[in-house]
């Protein structure tokens, strides 16, 4: 049996531009992903997603989505204008547009720094590039939050700081997000991080707890909750040492 | 006078105007998209989420891991199954038909025939482009395993047809505009340089052309040995001599056939079975 071009361009247009219709119509053709990253798999974070998987596609309403931080912190980290667009339509490869390389040249300001905050913010592990950098706001919200209470890691930060595009006060829809520095009272939202920021040692929560705290950045409420204790004798205990701690 | 004949090329002119407008048209109506604007009937996406070798390199994370290489989509796969199907008839019609940037090349050397006449497609001494041929090869195992190392597009740095479409997104790496310079510089000396010496993607189709079921075909008994066929090769190949044409860097272009070069009918073509079979049936 022979076979010309019409029945090669036949071929091709129908198995290739057919398949595609078909595959449409079927509802199987993705031409994006679905914006969930992928799960860590073992360790002590098995099931939790993976901050690493963040991709230049992803707008904040994603990142907001898949882990436990708001667009309006990721645009107040990363000192973008929301008055530009919402801070859930900016998307992580915006920041290397915005950014871009910094230090001269011996860094960047991208989606690795996305991955690298959320990772801070959340608890969840992630190694940034040695050529990634953050705006200096990045480390203001972190520290602020009380996400971040460690001087290394603090200092890391600093390091690989460069100045924000718009130089300032963090903006403050942050703090309708996160636990205030001020005051110090534990609430329902309120972090074991934040405790411990607000000069508590983890050794003297788990002596109160009876557990080991596998996550700082746990809401207490809820890890309380998940461990069957009670939140209001452990609350006041918790307060006890807060007050004792005060400067 | 031998005429020309040039329905059969004006078909597959055809064709790889329509594929190359359709990757345009998706490729620039994904940039609009993401800058707020949607262009009527066009439903944007990335190149790469419509590329088929973004099938091969994320084969590997997709079996082990279950996941795609990042800017990879299940819309590469399909593509990938698609395109093995069309190979598996009929070799690699992708690569002759369909592929734009292989289009865009055969587009170019058209102005280099203009230039260097009979010399154009000539200037790579045999015995180099012998070796060369296998470079892209040595190209996609190092795409292939570099990408299932690192999970990232490796090439996309060094792609030429990602900086063809891209080339004003401001996503196209300085060695991607490199490569395109490069490729448009040589397109006019060779026909075709980046899918012979270089494309991962026609190093894989072009083992289809061992199994493919239209097989290129030369009747011995009815060839004036004219070597038309192999002048009108793109790829170089010499089909004179062969009854079957299993050569890797055949794309399946019909320029040697019986319906453009060749000027003896039913010599050269696409079939299923030896065409001297036919010949000897006839003179029974």
């Amino acid at each position: 049996m022979k076979i010309g071009a019409k029945g090669i361009a036949a071929s091709a247009i129908a198995t290739i531009l057919g398949g595609v219709v078909l595959l449409m119509a079927l509802g199987s053709w993705q031409t994006e992903s679905e914006k969930i990253p992928v799960k860590f798999s073992t360790g002590e974070f098995a099931g939790m997603a993976n901050p690493g998987d963040i991709r230049g596609s992803y707008s904040f309403a994603d990142v907001e989505k898949n882990f436990p931080v708001t667009a309006d912190t990721l645009a107040a980290a990363f000192a973008l204008d929301v008055s530009v667009k919402p801070a859930q339509d900016y998307l992580a490869k915006d920041l290397e547009a915005l950014y871009g390389e910094v230090a001269d040249g011996a860094g960047e300001v991208g989606t690795d720094s996305l991955k690298w905050f959320v990772s801070l913010f959340t608890g969840l592990p992630f190694t940034p590039a040695e050529d990634t950098y953050v705006p200096s706001t990045v480390v203001e919200v972190l520290r602020d939050s009380g996400k971040v209470v460690d001087a290394d890691t603090l200092a890391q930060l600093e390091a690989k700081s460069v100045e924000p595009l718009v130089p300032g006060i963090v903006p403050d829809v942050v703090d309708t997000h996160v636990e205030s520095t001020t005051e110090r009272v534990i609430k329902g939202t309120t972090t074991y991080a934040n405790v411990i920021s607000w000069g508590v040692t983890q050794a003297e929560i788990e002596t109160i707890l009876g557990v080991p705290l596998k996550s700082k950045t746990d809401k207490i409420r809820d890890h309380l909750l998940a461990n069957n204790l009670e939140f209001s004798v452990v609350k006041t205990q918790l307060q006890a040492l807060v007050d004792a701690s005060a400067p | 006078m031998i005429r020309k004949k040039t329905g059969t090329q004006r078909i597959r002119l055809a064709v790889q105007i329509l594929f190359f407008v359709v990757v345009a048209l998706v490729s620039v109506a994904h940039t609009l998209e993401e800058q707020g604007v949607t262009l009527p009937f066009v439903q944007g996406a990335s190149l790469h989420a419509i590329c088929p070798f973004g099938g091969v390199v994320t084969l590997y994370q997709l079996v082990t891991d279950g996941t795609y290489v990042q800017k990879i989509h299940e819309s590469a796969v399909w593509l990938l199954g698609l395109v093995a199907l069309t190979t598996l008839a009929l070799g690699p019609v992708f690569c002759g038909w369909v592929c734009p940037f292989g289009s865009f090349q055969e587009w170019l050397g058209k102005l280099g025939k203009k230039i260097f006449k009979r010399r154009y497609n000539t200037f790579v001494p045999s015995a180099v482009d012998r070796v060369l041929r296998y470079l892209r090869y040595v190209v996609l195992i190092w795409v292939v395993v570099m990408t299932a190392v690192t999970a990232t597009l490796v090439f996309s740095d060094y792609d030429p047809y990602y900086a063809l479409f891209n080339f004003y997104t401001g996503e196209v790496a300085i060695t991607g505009f490199v490569a395109l310079a490069l490729v448009m510089v040589l397109s006019l000396f060779v026909e075709r340089p980046f899918c012979k010496y270089a494309c991962p993607y026609g190093a894989v189709l072009g083992l289809g052309n061992l199994f493919r079921v239209f097989k290129l075909r030369r009747n011995s008994i009815t060839c004036i040995d004219c070597k038309a066929c192999d002048k009108a090769c793109p790829m170089n190949i010499t089909v004179g001599t062969a009854s079957v044409v299993s050569d890797h860097q055949c794309i399946s272009c019909l320029k040697c056939t019986s319906d453009t070069a060749c000027p003896i009918p039913s010599t050269v073509e696409f079939n299923t079975h030896r065409l001297e079979d036919d010949t000897r049936e006839v003179a029974k």
